[in-house]
């Protein structure tokens, strides 16, 4: 196996601390598809909270971070956040323009990232999937899977080709989940308004999980759930995929 | 003050650096949704489009026009027809208000001298037709000296007669292509009218007859 | 800590009755908004040409304006710039006294909300009565519009039932929506032949025929700017477009993106008062262009671009936010997405940092907008202003956003103390309090991904070469 090639992994900062195995279980479907996993251990945030809060110049330096860390080498970078991706790919081009060395460097990072799931959707072996046991998942397209990283589309592809998974989708499929990153922390009231609502949404069908591929959005729409019916059934659709796969990170 | 003012903002304005994309051209790109289509098709179209806009649309001929017209004089229980002063829609408007004991007035004094009336015992104003698109059933109506704003507007029904050499465009974009538009000088007043009078404005409940007139009839005259 | 926008925002998501009004409205508008559009694609090129044409006005926004006012003057139309609301009140108040004017009828008018001209006529004992159906309703129940293109929105026909009831002693059933246009129509129509001066808004102004086009549904527009016998338009300079050629693209976008129409009842577009011999329409026709802020928004490079929106209100109507609250909780005469972005240019970012926070960067508004005004990116420029320059921005953030930035880039005490927050089972990022609320406590896992991976890859390492 000497021709596998590497990729980076871009952990992002919600599944470091929060999700882990949605990371555990990104790096083995990329290996599933041919990969080396390569993960810096120097990586830290993309630094989008800061840059959507106003905090511009704190949001500045720790991209200029992330770009030099994923510049060592010119592999692709994957990301397992349509949020996280985005931030990468397009606004570090314009965040980073005022100094050159940099902006070179941001925009040949920008131009090799990707989102998990649209990376690897047409190279996993579906074919070789055995049938697997009934479920029915409720899809949460998030609003960057949606619109600035639109790979919402091919969340719905992989997921719809697993055996024995029926897909839903919620009414009103299209509206924020009302996380938002620090919109959370600086209207509480209007964000708990929207998740509520999501979160009804995307239970009315009475699904075995809900499903999403941003960690914002599962962290807020589980807690929300869990709170309410006492279980989170929030998953990424990573750990899907890698149950499906038999590749999953076992507790 | 207002001299002021104006040089105040305009300096404010020529200050501003424009930005730096390049925006030349000013029309272009947008495809027409029809292309090149027969005119008989724009004419089709536009009765389709009209009728789906909650217009009235009656097709008759210059020999049958006034049998059409007395016929919707009784299914509206019109009585007194306004019209303009310009004397093509006369003959035929006498003579179908005189099969209904109903009358013609004319609109040939100003619009103060006339205004009570205009607002409360006209039952419909009949007007010419300068253009039409097919694509939104849209009619084009140009006000003047013959055919005053009001005649299209007080009354509770307008009747809109389109003449069969009505230029019918398929689309806004190749009516504004017309020389009309290309004008330097301007007629005071030009509509665009495509339906009744209405308003959503209730509960996003659709009402007919918000200010102007409640039916909008409109007389496709065929060779 | 709490702003008034904050008190506004929770009594409005207390109000269940309002939150179902415009839950309904959103809804109907959205659907009727997609049904209209058809062709992704083709709306994609007109939204292309729309962002073009109105880019182009702002980039040769002084030549058009003298174009504009040059081409007025030779229609007879009379100009008059106004740098601020104040002096266009004082044009206006001029004009009506100049012909004894006791009694104006109002078209839809945004530009007059925003300079509160009713409330400054009013004083001078000229009464204003607004004439379209949602204005009507809404100014007879001593409220302001709560939507830029549906000012009654908020209210369910009940609602409009009982004010009709106690206001006009409209008797009859509250279901019954025709009777109660009908009830206003009456009324209405009596106003306009009485009015001494009829004022209206602007929606474009074709700068090489002098030519004002009004686009409305229900005929009050045509009503005024044809019976009074003064009319007084009042425009936001940035309304000027280079010809009447340009409607083709931007009509289309602005009926579709507001009420999901192909094209409205009316265009009315007048290029001058009654000329000599004709019968009717008014004798006079002022045009008032109104700067109000909006030339320091046009120098402002980051931010011109506000000054491209038509008001077709198509991003409130997306707006998640605005789709929960509705208009009256943002305080200002702009509500939803482009209220947020306008409002703090127009009346300072000081006084209304708490409406830039009041959005989750969803990104809906700037893709329903039809001339592709990048809403998001300005509200997100307008947060950058507020963390730089507000002293109301407390001291405390700044710092959390400064440790954050130093630990983000020492990446080695950052991933030590997450562990350690791993084990403390200590939570960095929980959000405030009313967040929590109704909520679980996120669980930090017991081990962060960077650990993992590292053992992980010891692991693979020492499974050997046949790995």
């Amino acid at each position: 196996m000497t021709s596998v090639q590497p990729v980076y992994l871009f952990g992002t900062c919600l599944i470091d601390m929060y999700y882990p195995t949605a990371g555990l279980d990104a790096a083995a479907l990329l290996e599933l598809c041919g990969y080396q996993v390569e993960y810096p251990l120097a990586q830290t945030c993309c630094g989008q909270p800061a840059y959507n809060s106003g905090y511009t110049k704190e949001s500045y330096d720790v991209a200029a971070h992330t770009v030099r860390l994923f510049s060592q080498q010119n592999y692709p970078l994957i990301v397992p956040s349509a949020s996280c991706a985005s931030m990468i790919k397009h606004e570090y081009p314009s965040l980073l323009a005022r100094q050159s060395e940099l902006s070179r460097l941001a925009n040949s990072l920008a131009a090799r990232t990707f989102e998990l799931i649209d990376f690897i959707a047409d190279l996993l072996p579906f074919d070789q999937l055995a049938k697997q046991k009934e479920q029915t998942v409720c899809l949460h397209a998030s609003c960057s899977s949606q619109r600035a990283m639109p790979v919402a589309d091919r969340w719905r592809e992989v997921l719809s080709s697993i055996p024995g998974v029926s897909l839903l989708e919620p009414e009103d499929a299209a509206e924020c989940c009302g996380f938002g990153g620090t919109f959370a922390v600086k209207s509480p009231v209007l964000s708990n308004t929207m998740t509520k609502d999501k979160a009804a949404k995307l239970l009315a069908g009475g699904p075995d999980c809900i499903a999403s591929g941003d960690c914002g959005c599962l962290m807020s729409l589980g807690n929300h759930i869990k709170y309410l019916h006492g279980h989170d059934p929030c998953l990424h659709i990573a750990s899907i995929l890698a149950n499906a796969f038999g590749v999953a990170h076992e507790e | 003050m207002t001299n002021t003012a104006r040089t105040d903002i305009l300096n404010r304005l020529r200050k501003s650096r424009p930005t730096p994309k390049d925006a030349s051209a000013e029309t272009g790109a947008t495809e027409p949704r029809l292309v090149h289509q027969a005119e008989s098709d724009l004419h089709i179209e536009l009765s389709k489009q009209l009728s789906l806009n909650r217009a009235q649309v009656v097709e008759s001929t210059q020999l049958t026009l006034s049998s059409t017209l007395a016929e919707l004089a009784r299914e509206h229980a019109i009585r007194q027809l306004l019209v303009g002063t310009h004397p093509d829609f006369h003959p035929p408007c006498e003579h179908a208000m005189s099969s209904v004991d109903g009358t013609v007035l004319l609109y040939n004094k100003d619009y103060e001298a006339q205004c009570d009336n205009l607002f409360n015992e006209i039952d419909a104003g009949l007007t010419s037709v300068q253009a039409a698109v097919a694509e939104t059933g849209t009619l084009v109506i140009i006000p003047s000296r013959d055919e005053p704003r009001m005649l299209s507007l007080a009354p509770p029904i307008h009747i809109a007669v389109v003449k069969s050499d009505c230029p019918v465009y398929a689309n806004l974009k190749q009516l504004m292509h017309e020389p009309l538009w290309q004008k330097t000088e301007m007629p005071t007043n030009i509509i665009f009218v495509s339906s009744p009078s209405k308003t959503a404005d209730i509960q996003q409940t659709l009402a007919y007859g918000a200010h102007g007139p409640r039916h909008f009839i409109v007389i496709l005259l065929k060779d | 800590m709490k702003s008034e926008f904050d008190r506004r925002i929770a009594l409005a998501l207390a109000d269940q009755e309002l939150r179902k009004n415009f839950k309904g409205a959103m809804h109907f508008l959205r659907d009727k908004r997609l049904q209209a559009i058809g062709d992704p694609q083709i709306w994609e090129n007109m939204r292309t040409e729309g962002a073009r044409i109105r880019e182009n006005v702002l980039n040769h926004l002084p030549e058009l304006l003298e174009q504009l006012e040059a081409n007025c003057q030779k229609n007879g139309i009379q100009v008059h710039w106004a740098r601020d609301g104040d002096e266009a009140n004082h044009i206006i108040l001029s004009i009506a006294q100049k012909h004894q004017v006791r009694q104006v009828v109002k078209g839809k008018s945004m530009a007059t909300e925003e300079i509160e001209l009713n409330a400054f006529l009013a004083e001078a004992g000229i009464e204003c009565l607004e004439s379209d159906m949602g204005e009507y309703i809404v100014q007879l129940a001593d409220e302001k519009p709560s939507h830029i293109i549906m000012p009654a929105i908020h209210k369910n026909k009940q609602q409009i039932h009982e004010l009709f009831v106690n206001k006009l002693n409209a008797q009859g059933d509250p279901n019954d929506v025709d009777r109660l246009i009908g009830v206003g129509r009456s009324i209405l129509r009596d106003k306009f032949r009485q009015a001494d001066m009829g004022i209206s808004g602007v929606n474009f102004a074709a700068a090489d025929s002098g030519t004002l086009c009004l686009v409305e549904n229900e005929g009050n527009g045509r009503m005024s700017t044809t019976a009074p016998p003064i009319h007084v338009a009042v425009m936001g300079l940035e309304k000027v477009i280079p010809s009447l050629n340009t409607l083709s693209t931007l009509l289309p976008l602005l009926t579709r993106s507001a009420t999901g129409q192909a094209i409205t009842t009316y265009i009315n577009m007048i290029s001058g008062p009654r000329k000599p011999g004709e019968r009717d329409g008014p004798t006079e026709v002022h045009l008032v262009l109104l700067d109000n802020g909006r030339s320091a928004i046009h120098q402002d490079n980051d931010m011109q671009s506000t000054l491209a929106c038509i008001r077709c209100g198509a991003c409130m109507n997306h707006c998640p936010v605005y789709t929960r609250i509705g208009g009256h909780a943002y305080g200002s005469t702009y509500p939803g997405p482009i209220g947020q972005v306008i409002t703090p240019q127009l009346k300072g970012l000081e006084q209304n940092a708490a409406l830039v926070s009041a959005c989750s960067l969803n990104g809906a508004c700037g893709e329903a907008c039809p001339v592709k005004i990048e809403l998001p990116s300005l509200i997100r420029r307008l947060r950058e202003r507020v963390a730089k320059t507000n002293p109301q921005n407390s001291l405390s953030e700044r710092w959390l956003w400064s440790i954050w930035r130093w630990l983000n880039i020492h990446p080695r005490i950052y991933h030590w103390l997450t562990r350690c927050a791993s084990w403390l089972h200590w939570i960095p990022v929980a959000g405030p309090k009313s967040w929590r609320k109704e909520r679980d406590f996120p669980q930090l896992a017991a081990n962060p991904l960077r650990h993992r991976m590292r053992i992980r890859k010891q692991q693979t390492k020492k499974a050997g070469p046949d790995d």
